[in-house]
């Protein structure tokens, strides 16, 4: 396996949409900076506040990493670089845990690197500019920003896990790019429209949504003008149990799906 | 001692009521260099496949060094290079940096199998240049440089030769005689050009409809027909009815090339050229045709039709 993984990585530090991705990411970085610090400038309520303001724009994360994940399932197929791993004695359950754990590798990545960098060039500005940096509310922003970025991390895992169990099943990147934007715009919407739904069932379903779920950790869950957080711990677990499941489904589907299927690329 | 490098026994693969093969056995033992004829969509690509662990087979069994177990074929299968159909490689790195991937996936660490086997499929000097820009030549030596990374003990390759120019057929005979010849590599090769094959295979096996129609030796195949003279000339007629009439030679073909064929056998080579020489036949050539693998397929494949 850590031989799948190295030569994973060495195809990720020469793939063109991981490069890309990973450029758009550093420009949203500073583009959020500069939004942020013309609008409300670079006074600092805690160390922990920057990165809260930032993961109120989580959001932006899932439009983007679950289309590298399906490109990244499906590359080889479309390339045939499969072929080669598997006859080389790679077993079909192994070469998709190691594509998914190198996008959850991916994940990590990325996130340090939004994340990351908008810190330390908030950071930064706040020192330059000679900002307030100060200490209140340390506790409560720290606590929702560090909850913020691990749930981030779990339900962009689960988002790649169903994306990618899509890619190994349908094998072509072009129709598997089209499921995942149905998938992701497709919870988007289930959340957004349904939420203000007279009927109780569309309710339940906006309530259990992915991206409803998202919103609520990264603070843009908005009920009738009131902001809906995560209250108590029985809601944080729930919060973490859902992509966990997800994750356990689709990796099981994926597993016996592709090992029960012939290769013909 | 003749070890069994493959062996198919029973194997078959079904899509729906179709078979693609149908109760092959076939054996490939160490040094053989088997060579898989069949028309497009016979099930060699599928044979290939199946041996690669792509495709699972319907029924029937495989067993690859002796191991036929799943985890055993698992890894048994690190000694095995493959081609199959097109080279799969990443367009947009070159050929460097596509070796350096598989050398990380299949876990070598000597930093010369990549200059090594560039060498072997002659591309040491390409440079920086994409596979993008790679000729369809280029990229089947370079898959065949794939093939060749983890120093294999069998060589499962389908049409390796497809797209490349004459010179460079010939280079990847040279190669494969040699990994044959050296170091006892076996290697399992389908291709359309027959008389390439015939020129590298030492064992042939014969795949119609999925099924295995005729297995046979490069002697056995020497042995299976007779010697012919090819005479070429500008007056095929009159040169046919000659040898009819003052040689008393009652089978005579003329090729769809355009050339008279006689049996070797009871010809007397001297007395047939006195005699076209004597009656004033321009003879624009003559020669000795070995038994061709082309005809012995065409045979075969018209002896199983009819």
């Amino acid at each position: 396996m850590r031989d799948f993984l190295k030569g994973q990585a060495y195809y990720l530090k020469k793939d063109s949409t991981f490069r890309g991705i990973s450029f758009i990411f550093l420009i949203a970085a500073i583009v959020l900076l500069t939004w942020i610090g013309t609008k409300v400038g670079f006074d600092v309520r805690n160390p922990f506040q920057p990165l809260r303001s930032a993961v109120s724009f989580s959001l932006f994360l899932y439009f983007i990493i679950p289309v590298h994940a399906c490109f990244f399932a499906t590359e080889g197929f479309e390339y045939g670089t499969l072929k080669n791993i598997i006859s080389s004695g790679r077993s079909r359950s192994s070469y998709f845990i190691g594509k998914y754990i190198s996008e959850i590798k991916v994940i990590l990545w990325w996130i340090f690197q939004f994340f990351g960098l908008f810190y330390i060039f908030y950071m930064a500005a706040a020192l330059i500019t000679g900002s307030h940096i100060g200490n209140n509310n340390l506790r409560e922003d720290m606590i929702i920003t560090i909850s913020a970025l691990s749930f981030n991390i779990l339900y962009l895992a689960a988002y790649a896990a169903i994306v990618m169990m899509a890619g190994m099943l349908i094998k072509r990147t072009a129709s598997a790019v089209v499921v995942t934007f149905v998938i992701v715009f497709g919870d988007f919407m289930l959340s957004g429209y349904l939420k203000d739904s007279s009927s109780a069932f569309l309710q339940t379903i906006s309530k259990n949504t992915l991206m409803t779920q998202i919103l609520k950790f990264s603070g843009g869950y908005v009920i009738d003008s009131q902001l809906i957080g995560l209250s108590d711990l029985s809601e944080y677990i729930r919060m973490a149990l859902i992509p966990i499941l997800i994750i356990t489904i689709c990796l099981i589907v994926t597993i016996i799906s592709f090992g029960r299927s012939d290769i013909h690329t | 001692m003749n070890i069994t490098v493959f062996e198919a026994k029973g194997l078959t693969k079904q899509y729906g009521a179709a078979f693609a093969l149908q109760d092959i056995n076939m054996t490939v033992r160490a040094g053989d260099i088997y060579g898989v004829i069949g028309e497009n969509g016979a099930g060699k690509t599928t044979l290939m496949r199946i041996i690669g662990g792509l495709v699972h087979p319907t029924s029937g069994e495989l067993s690859l060094f002796g191991k036929s177990n799943k985890r055993e074929l698992h890894l048994v299968r690190r000694q095995i290079g493959f081609l199959i159909e097109m080279p799969a490689l990443y367009p947009n790195l070159n050929a460097e940096e596509n070796l350096t991937f598989y050398c990380h996936i299949y876990g070598i660490n000597d930093p010369k199998r990549i200059p090594d086997v560039l060498q072997a499929v002659n591309l040491s000097n390409v440079g920086n240049k994409k596979i993008l820009d790679y000729s369809l030549g280029m990229r089947q030596r370079l898959g065949l440089a794939v093939a060749l990374l983890n120093k294999p003990k069998f060589l499962v390759l389908d049409e390796p030769i497809n797209g490349l120019d004459p010179s460079g057929i010939m280079e990847v005979r040279k190669i494969l005689e040699n990994l044959a010849k050296e170091k006892r590599v076996s290697i399992l090769i389908s291709s359309h050009i027959l008389s390439e094959l015939q020129l590298l295979a030492t064992k042939f096996g014969f795949i119609h409809k999925g099924r295995m129609i005729k297995e046979i030796s490069a002697d056995e195949l020497l042995k299976s027909a007779e010697k012919q003279i090819c005479i070429r000339t500008t007056n095929l007629e009159e040169t046919a009815q000659i040898l009819k009439d003052e040689l008393q030679i009652e089978f005579i073909t003329i090729s769809e090339v355009g050339e008279i064929q006689i049996s070797k056998k009871n010809v007397d080579m001297e007395k047939l050229m006195s005699v076209l020489l004597q009656k004033g036949i321009q003879i624009q050539g003559i020669n000795l045709s070995t038994p061709n693998l082309e005809n012995y397929y065409l045979a075969l494949i018209r002896g199983s039709k009819s």
